[in-house]
C-alpha cells in the first residue's frame, strides 16, 4: 500500500473510533491504530519511500503520526529525534514542526489525546508521539508495579474513576523513574491506561483504550517477568474487590487515611535513670495526598521541638525511610509544633501539625512498662493491678511503697516509678485516685491470631488490610450478655465465658479508622452499659520507597533525597551512612547507558572504607574516585549510574542516579590536551540556540562564543574554562568548564592558591533593586551549574562567588568602608575582626551585642543564629506588615517578623542561592528591606565571615557549614 | 462479625499467615517462623524477648501447652538469627554505653544461590510484604525457618530474583567461611579467651552461668543463677533493654573477679557464637566433651541429632546441606544428604571438638 491508501484507511478508522469513543467521552490514541506488525512494517515501508523522493506531505498526514508513535512506543526515557533519524533516511529536523501539526490535526479530528502537562511544554513536539504510544515500554515495569503496590487500595469507586486512579498513581511515582514521573503527573492520561489495564470488562476496557492496543502492551509488558507478575496480582485483586462476592466490604465505605500521630517513650539508661524519645511514624501516607506535600516534605530538613541533638533530620527522612526515634531534652510544650520547618509550609501540613501531629503531653502522663524494658506513653490515665509504669510529670509526685524516684534526661520534668501489686488495697487505690488513675477491670481485649501491625496493650490496634482481624475478648465477671458494634455490625453473645477469652472474627473493612465498643447487660438489668471500647485501624502495608529503612541494619540518608546524576559527579550529594562499628564498606559504580540492566557501560569498584569512623570522608572519597579518567569518559554516555554501598553480609545498599530530563545537555571531551564542548539538543524547538560565557576573571561579562550546531567534536575550550551558557528564549542550560590544572606542578591545595590564585574583577553596578537582582542571578548561575574538570579546581566557583557575594553586600553597603573591611580581613588569616566588627555600625551598644555573641560557634546551628542576629540588632530592623486582600472585601494583615529578615540576611550572606525557594513570595518584600536596612546585611556578613573564621581556625578544623534547610 | 472456635481462630491465621491450612498449623515451625518474620516486620528494631512476646501473646489462647509453645518461639527465633532473616547488633539510636543493648533489625529482602539451582530466601520487609510476585511465592518451600525457592527448567530464577530487588549474598559471605576458625587443641582456645579477661566488672546483676558440671546432654538444664560458684564460666548479662550480652567470667564464691563481653576475637560474630564456642572447648577440656549422634534415614539421608546450640557459621552449613527435622531426645537436629555426612562429622569435630556418640 502506498502512503495515500494507508491515510485512507486510518482515517476511516480513527473516524470509527471516534464517534465510538464520544458517547463516553473518552479520547483517542494514535496507538490504537489497529494494525498488526505486518502492517507496521508496510507502513513504515510506505513512509520510507516517500520520503526518498519528497519531503513529507500534508495531505497524507495520518501515517506519519502512526509512525512517529511506533517510535514513541520504544522511547528509551532519553532521545526520541535521534532514533528517529536514524530510521527515517531523508528525514531533516526542518521537518519536526510537520509531526507536531499532524498531530494538532489528530487531536482536533478524531477526539484525540492533548498533551498538556509540564514534559509537553518542554517538549512541545515529542511529547505527541510519546503520549499518544499510551504506554511506551519503558514506563511499563512502573506502572505495574505501582498498580501491585496499590491493590489493597482498590474499591469499585476507585477502579471506575479515571481521576482518582490516575492521581493515585501520581502520589506512589516516588522511586520509579525521572520520566515516569513525570509521565504520572498526567494523571487522566495514566488513569485511563490503568482503568483499562485492570479492567475485566472487555466493553468498558474498550470504552479507554481498544483491546487491541491493549493485548499489545498486555502483551508487551509479559515479555518482562516482573512486570507481567505485578500486573496479574494487580488484576487478580481488582476482581476480587469488584466481584460481588468480595470478602473487603465496600458498600458504605467510610475509608480514609489513618491518623498519624507521634507518641512518647522512656528507655532505660540504668536501672533508675531513663531517656525520653519521641517516636513518629512514616509520613508518606501524607506525602501521597499532594504532590505539593510530597515535594515540600521530601525536600526540607525540620528540626525536632525538644531535640537532644539540636541537629535537623535528614532531608527525605519523614518519608519512607520507617519509624524515626529521636531522643527529646525538652518536652514541647502543647502549643507548638513538633516539626520546626523554616519555610513556609503548605496549608495542609500546616493543619496536620495543628491538629493531629501532637504528643498530647499533659501535666502528668503514664507510660506503661512493656515487657522489653520500653515504657510507652499511654492515651488514658487507666492502670492494671500487676504491671509497672512510669508517672513523667512537670509537678512532683509523693514517694510511698507504689512510687519510687527515677530520673530523666528531659528539663523540667519528674519521673516515678509506679509498681502495682496484683492486688490493690483501698488505700493505694485511694492514693492512685488522687494522681488522677483509674483502675482497670472488668475486660481485657487483645488482638488473636497472627501479629498484629500495632497494639498499645490498651485501646489502639492496627491491621493490616485484606487480612482477617480476630480479637479475644476476656472477662472477669459473670453477665447475662455481651453486645458488641464494629462500624455497622452488631453481635450480641449470651451468658459469655468467663474462665476462656471469646475468640471475635471481625469482618474484613476497607482501609479506615473504625472503633469497636462492647456494652455489658448484667444480670437483672434491661439495658446495656458501655463496658470498653478499642480504636481498630485498618491500614495497608507500606510501600518502601528507599533502598533501606529504620528498620535496617545499614541506613543510608542522601541529600538531595533523589539527587540527579549531574549531581553526583559535580560533588552535590551527600551521604549519610548509618552503620554497626567496623563495617567495611566496598563502593561500586555501574553507568549504564539506558534504564536497561544490559546496557551496563562499565562496573567498577571505586574504593573500600571502614564505617562509621570514614563517614566524615564518605563524600570526599566518592568524588575523588568519580574523577578517574575511565569513569569520567564514559559518564558522558551514560543515561543512569546505581552506586552500591557493599558491606559484606549486612548486604548492599543500592543508590541510583538518573540524569535529568534536561531539553539541552552539554557535553565534555578531551582529545589529547584540549578540551571540546558540544552542544546535545533533544528540545524540540526550531529556534536557533545562542552560546554565551563569562570568565573566572571577569565573572559578570558576558562574551559571545559563536557557536556550529554541526561540528561533530564541538567548539574547543580554552585552558582557562569558565561559565557557558546555552540558551534561547524557551530554554537555558549552564556548564562550568573548570580551568586546565599542571598535574607536575600541583602539590596541595595551599599550593596551587598561591601560586595560581585569582582575584576576579566585577564591573560597577548602581544601588538598585534590579542591580541587586541581577547580581544575585549571575550568583544562582555560578552556584547552580554543574561543573567539568577535575575536582581540585572546584576551589575557582568558591572564589568567584565569594567575589560576587562581596558585590552584593558592597552594593546594599552603599559605601566603601564594608568592602575595605571585608578585604582586609579575609586577606590576613591573623587579621582581628576589629575594623571589621566597626565597619557593621556606627553605634556602640550593637557592636557590643554582636561581639558578645560568639562563645562557641561551632556547636550553634544556622537557626540558633537567627535568633543571635536579632538579639543584637534590637529594634534596628522592625518587622514588616502586608495588607493581603482575601476573596470579597474581607482582607487581613500579614506579619513579616524580624526573625525572618534575619534569615533573609544571614541566607543572603552565606547561600544566596537558597534565597528564592524558601523567600517564595516574599522574596522581593526580603530585597526592598535588605535595601532600605544595610545594617542587618552587614551584620549577617559579619556573623558569616567571623564563624567561618573562628571555626576553620578551630583545632579540629572543622570549617562550619551553614545548614540552611 | 462472628464468635470463633479455636480451631477456627488457628486456621484464620495460618489463612493470613499466606499458609496452607491442609499443611500447616500454627504450631509447625514453618508457622512459627513465620509469626516471628511478621511481628518482626513491625516492630524491628527491637529486642528478642519483644519479639517472642509479641508471638506468643497473640497466639497463646490458640495453643495448648503454652509453655511449649513459648519455648518453640524464642527456639525458632535464634535459628532465624542465625539462619540471616534477622541481624542482631547493637542499637543505633544511643551511644551511651550503660546502655549498649543489642537489638534485632531486618534484613532486607535477599537471596544466597546454591550450586545445585535453588536460592535461600533471606530478610524481611518492613510490614511483612511480600516481595515476590504470587506465582513465585507459592513456590517457596518451607522448612522449619529455612525457605528455599528452586529454579524451573528455562528459568533464569538468580536474575529473576535480581530483577525483584533481593540482594544477591554470595554463599561464602552469608557462610562466614572468613570467619571459620583455624583448627586448634580446645586448651588453647581456653587460654586465648582468659587473656582476653578485665578485671573489677561490679556486681553483675542476674548473672547466669553455664555449670560445666551438668551433662552436656541437656543444654537448657545447664543454665544457672549466680551462687557461690567458683572457677571458669560462660555467662549471659541480661540489660535493661535489649538482648542479653554474652560474656565469660570468672568467680570467686560467687563473686565476678574479672570479665569479657563477647565477641572478642571476631568482631562481626554474634557474641553467643564465641561462647557456645568457649563452652564446647571448656568441656572438652574437662573430658566432658559435647556429643551428636547420627542415624541412617531411608532415601540415602542421614539424621543429625544436636544437645547443645552450635555457632552462626556452622548452623549455616548444615542449612545450606539439609534442612531442621523434628527434634526427638535432642535440642535440633539436621537431615542431610548421607554422601555429605563424613565432611559434616570432621567439620565438627575438627572445628567445635564434637565428638559422635554412637
Amino acid at each position: 500500500m502506498r502512503l495515500r491508501e494507508w491515510h485512507d484507511s486510518l482515517d476511516s478508522h480513527f473516524a470509527g473510533l471516534c464517534k465510538q469513543r464520544a458517547k463516553d467521552n473518552c479520547p483517542v490514541f494514535v496507538f490504537e491504530h489497529g494494525l498488526n506488525s505486518g502492517e507496521r512494517e508496510g507502513l513504515k515501508l510506505a513512509v520510507h519511500e516517500h520520503l526518498e523522493t519528497s519531503t513529507p506531505d500534508a495531505r497524507y498526514w495520518l501515517p506519519w503520526i502512526v509512525y512517529a508513535t511506533e517510535i514513541g512506543y520504544e522511547f528509551d526515557g532519553h532521545n526520541f529525534w535521534s532514533p528517529f533519524q536514524e530510521k527515517t533516511s531523508n528525514w531533516t529536523n526542518y521537518d519536526r514542526p510537520f509531526i507536531r501539526d499532524s498531530f494538532k490535526k489528530f487531536v482536533k479530528s478524531f477526539g484525540g489525546f492533548e498533551p498538556s502537562d509540564i514534559w509537553a511544554n518542554k517538549f512541545n513536539i515529542i511529547c505527541y508521539p510519546i503520549t499518544h504510544a499510551i504506554l511506551p515500554r519503558d514506563l511499563q515495569s512502573h506502572l505495574a508495579r505501582i498498580l501491585r503496590d496499590l491493590r489493597f487500595q482498590f474499591k469499585p469507586s476507585l477502579l471506575q474513576s479515571t481521576e482518582q486512579l490516575g492521581a493515585k498513581i501520581l502520589s506512589r511515582s516516588d522511586g520509579t523513574s525521572k520520566r515516569f514521573q513525570l509521565f504520572s503527573q498526567n494523571i487522566e492520561l495514566t488513569g485511563s491506561i490503568a482503568r483499562g489495564l485492570l479492567s475485566h470488562d472487555e466493553e468498558e476496557s474498550g470504552n479507554i483504550i481498544s483491546p487491541s492496543a491493549l493485548e499489545r502492551i498486555v502483551g508487551d509488558l509479559r515479555q518482562q517477568r516482573d512486570a507481567a507478575s505485578w500486573l496479574d496480582e494487580a488484576r487478580t485483586f481488582a476482581r476480587n474487590r469488584t466481584s460481588k462476592t468480595a470478602r473487603v466490604r465496600t458498600e458504605g465505605d467510610k475509608s480514609q487515611r489513618i491518623k498519624l500521630e507521634p507518641r512518647l517513650m522512656l528507655r532505660p539508661v540504668t536501672a533508675t535513670n531513663w531517656d525520653l524519645f519521641v517516636e513518629f511514624p512514616d509520613l508518606q501516607p501524607l506525602a501521597e495526598q499532594s504532590n505539593e506535600l510530597s515535594e515540600f516534605l521530601t525536600s526540607s530538613r525540620p528540626l525536632l521541638n525538644g531535640s537532644f541533638y539540636d541537629k535537623r533530620l535528614a532531608r527525605g527522612s519523614l518519608v519512607s525511610y520507617g519509624v524515626i526515634r529521636e531522643k527529646l531534652k525538652t518536652l514541647p510544650d502543647e502549643t507548638q509544633d513538633l516539626l520546626v520547618f523554616r519555610r513556609e509550609k503548605p496549608s495542609a501540613l500546616d493543619k496536620f501539625l495543628k491538629d493531629e501531629f501532637r504528643l498530647r503531653a499533659q501535666h502528668t502522663n503514664l507510660f506503661k512498662v512493656h515487657s522489653d524494658g520500653l515504657a510507652y506513653k499511654q492515651k488514658s490515665l487507666s492502670v492494671c493491678p500487676g504491671n509497672r509504669y512510669l508517672i513523667l510529670s512537670r509537678n512532683t509526685v509523693p514517694i510511698n511503697s507504689l512510687v519510687a524516684k527515677q530520673t530523666v534526661s528531659c528539663d523540667d520534668l519528674h519521673l516515678y516509678l509506679l509498681s502495682l501489686p496484683k492486688t490493690i488495697s483501698s488505700k493505694e487505690e485511694s492514693f492512685l485516685s488522687a494522681l488522677g488513675f483509674k483502675i482497670k477491670l472488668g475486660i481485657d481485649m487483645t488482638p488473636v491470631g497472627t501479629p498484629p501491625a500495632a497494639w498499645d496493650e490498651e485501646t489502639y490496634i492496627e491491621f493490616l488490610a485484606d487480612e482477617d482481624p480476630c480479637l479475644a475478648i476476656s472477662l472477669d465477671h459473670e453477665v447475662e450478655s455481651l453486645r458488641l458494634e464494629y462500624g455497622d455490625e452488631k453481635l450480641e453473645i449470651s451468658s459469655p465465658a468467663v474462665v476462656n477469652p471469646i475468640l471475635i472474627n471481625l469482618p474484613q473493612f476497607p482501609i479506615g479508622s473504625y472503633k469497636l465498643a462492647v456494652s455489658e447487660k448484667s444480670y437483672n438489668q434491661n439495658r446495656y452499659e458501655i463496658l470498653a471500647s478499642v480504636e481498630i485501624n485498618i491500614r495497608e502495608p507500606r510501600s518502601q520507597q528507599s533502598a533501606t529503612t529504620t528498620q535496617n541494619v545499614l541506613l543510608l540518608f542522601t541529600d538531595p533525597y533523589r539527587p540527579a546524576f549531574e549531581q553526583l559527579f559535580a560533588g552535590e550529594v551527600k551521604f549519610d551512612f548509618w552503620t554497626p562499628p567496623d563495617t567495611i564498606v566496598d563502593v561500586y559504580l555501574t553507568l549504564f547507558r539506558k534504564r536497561d540492566d544490559d546496557n551496563q557501560l562499565l562496573k567498577k569498584k571505586l574504593f573500600s572504607c571502614s564505617l562509621p569512623d570514614d563517614v566524615s570522608k564518605l563524600n570526599a572519597n566518592i568524588l575523588d574516585a568519580l574523577q578517574d579518567s575511565q569513569i569520567l569518559g564514559k559518564s558522558e554516555d551514560a543515561y543512569s549510574c546505581l552506586l552500591e554501598f557493599e558491606a559484606g553480609e549486612l548486604g548492599t545498599v543500592p543508590v541510583n542516579f538518573e540524569r535529568e530530563l534536561l531539553p539541552l545537555k552539554w557535553n565534555v571531551k578531551a582529545d589529547k590536551n584540549q578540551v571540546f564542548l558540544r552542544l546535545s539538543d533533544y528540545s524540540d524547538s526550531a529556534e536557533k540556540i545562542s552560546v554565551v560565557k563569562y570568565d573566572f576573571l571577569t565573572p559578570d561579562q558576558k562574551i559571545i562564543v559563536p557557536y556550529d550546531e554541526t561540528h561533530e567534536l564541538g567548539f574547543p575550550i580554552p585552558s582557562s574554562g569558565g561559565l557557558y551558557i546555552a540558551e534561547n528564549s524557551q530554554i537555558k542550560q549552564a556548564i562550568i568548564v573548570l580551568r586546565q590544572l599542571e598535574r607536575s606542578s600541583f602539590r596541595s591545595f595551599a599550593d596551587l592558591r598561591q601560586e595560581d590564585g585569582f582575584t576576579p574583577k566585577f564591573l560597577k553596578y548602581k544601588r538598585t533593586a534590579a542591580s541587586l537582582l541581577e547580581l544575585l542571578g549571575l550568583y544562582i548561575t555560578w552556584a547552580a551549574s554543574v561543573s567539568a574538570g577535575s575536582v581540585i579546581r572546584k576551589t575557582d566557583i568558591n572564589v568567584v562567588l565569594n567575589g560576587l557575594l562581596l558585590e552584593i553586600v558592597s552594593l546594599v553597603d552603599d559605601g566603601f568602608i564594608w568592602r575595605k573591611a571585608e578585604v582586609l580581613f579575609c586577606a590576613d588569616k591573623n587579621k582581628d575582626s576589629l575594623y571589621l566588627h566597626k565597619a557593621v555600625s556606627s553605634k556602640p551598644s550593637l557592636t557590643a551585642k554582636l561581639a558578645g555573641i560568639f562563645a562557641e560557634p561551632r556547636f550553634l546551628s544556622a537557626d540558633v543564629w537567627v535568633d543571635n542576629l536579632v538579639f543584637a540588632l534590637g529594634d534596628e530592623v522592625p518587622e514588616e506588615r502586608t495588607k493581603i486582600q482575601k476573596v470579597g472585601r474581607m482582607s487581613h494583615i500579614k506579619v513579616t517578623s524580624r526573625n525572618w529578615f534575619a534569615e533573609f540576611a544571614l541566607r543572603l550572606c552565606s547561600h544566596p542561592e537558597t534565597l528564592q525557594t524558601w523567600a517564595d513570595k516574599r522574596y522581593e518584600l526580603g530585597l526592598a528591606k535588605m535595601l532600605a536596612h544595610p545594617t542587618l546585611v552587614r551584620a549577617a556578613r559579619y556573623i558569616i565571615l567571623t564563624t567561618n573564621r573562628k571555626t576553620s581556625n578551630g583545632d579540629r578544623n572543622l570549617p562550619y557549614t551553614w545548614d540552611w534547610e | 462479625m462472628k464468635v470463633l472456635s479455636a480451631v477456627e481462630a488457628r486456621k484464620i491465621s495460618v489463612e493470613n499467615l499466606r499458609f496452607e491450612v491442609d499443611l500447616y498449623d500454627l504450631e509447625t515451625p514453618e508457622t512459627i517462623a513465620a509469626s516471628i518474620r511478621r511481628a518482626a516486620s513491625f516492630l524491628c528494631p527491637c529486642s528478642s524477648a519483644q519479639l517472642v512476646q509479641s508471638v506468643f501473646r497473640a497466639q497463646k489462647f490458640l495453643v495448648e501447652d503454652v509453655d511449649t509453645f513459648k519455648e518453640s518461639i524464642t527456639d525458632i527465633l535464634e535459628s532465624a538469627i542465625a539462619y540471616g532473616d534477622l541481624i542482631e547488633q547493637s542499637d543505633a539510636i544511643t551511644n551511651t554505653s550503660d546502655a549498649r543493648g543489642r537489638i534485632l533489625y531486618l534484613r532486607p529482602p535477599s537471596f544466597v544461590w546454591r550450586d545445585g539451582g535453588s536460592a535461600l530466601l533471606l530478610g524481611v520487609a518492613p510490614d511483612d510484604v511480600s516481595i515476590l510476585p504470587l506465582e513465585l511465592e507459592r513456590r517457596i518451600d518451607y522448612c522449619n525457618h529455612i525457605r528455599r525457592l528452586r529454579q524451573n527448567n528455562g528459568e533464569n530464577l538468580r536474575e529473576d530474583l535480581k530483577k525483584f530487588k533481593l540482594t544477591e549474598i554470595l554463599i561464602d559471605v552469608w557462610n562466614r567461611k572468613s570467619s571459620i576458625p583455624a583448627t586448634e587443641a580446645p586448651a588453647a582456645h581456653v587460654e586465648k579467651i582468659k587473656i582476653f579477661l578485665k578485671g573489677n566488672p561490679g556486681s553483675l546483676e542476674n548473672l547466669e552461668v553455664i555449670n560445666p558440671q551438668e551433662g552436656v546432654r541437656y543444654y537448657k538444664r545447664r543454665w544457672e543463677l549466680l551462687k557461690n560458684q567458683t572457677g571458669f564460666f560462660v555467662a549471659r548479662r541480661p540489660q535493661l533493654y535489649g538482648n542479653n550480652l554474652w560474656c565469660c567470667v570468672e568467680l570467686e564464691n560467687g563473686r565476678p573477679m574479672k570479665m569479657v563481653d563477647f565477641p572478642v576475637i571476631d568482631k562481626h560474630l554474634l557474641g553467643r557464637d564465641e561462647a557456645w564456642r568457649l563452652q564446647m572447648a571448656i568441656d572438652a577440656n574437662q573430658g566432658k566433651v559435647q556429643v551428636f549422634t547420627t542415624e541412617e534415614l531411608s532415601d540415602s539421608y542421614s539424621r543429625i541429632k544436636f544437645h547443645s546450640p552450635i555457632p552462626t557459621w556452622a548452623q549455616r552449613r548444615l542449612d545450606n546441606l539439609g534442612e531442621p527435622v523434628v527434634k526427638n531426645d535432642c535440642l535440633f537436629s539436621y537431615k542431610l544428604p548421607s554422601q555429605d555426612l563424613p565432611q559434616e562429622i570432621k567439620f565438627l569435630e575438627e572445628k567445635l571438638w564434637l565428638v559422635r556418640e554412637t
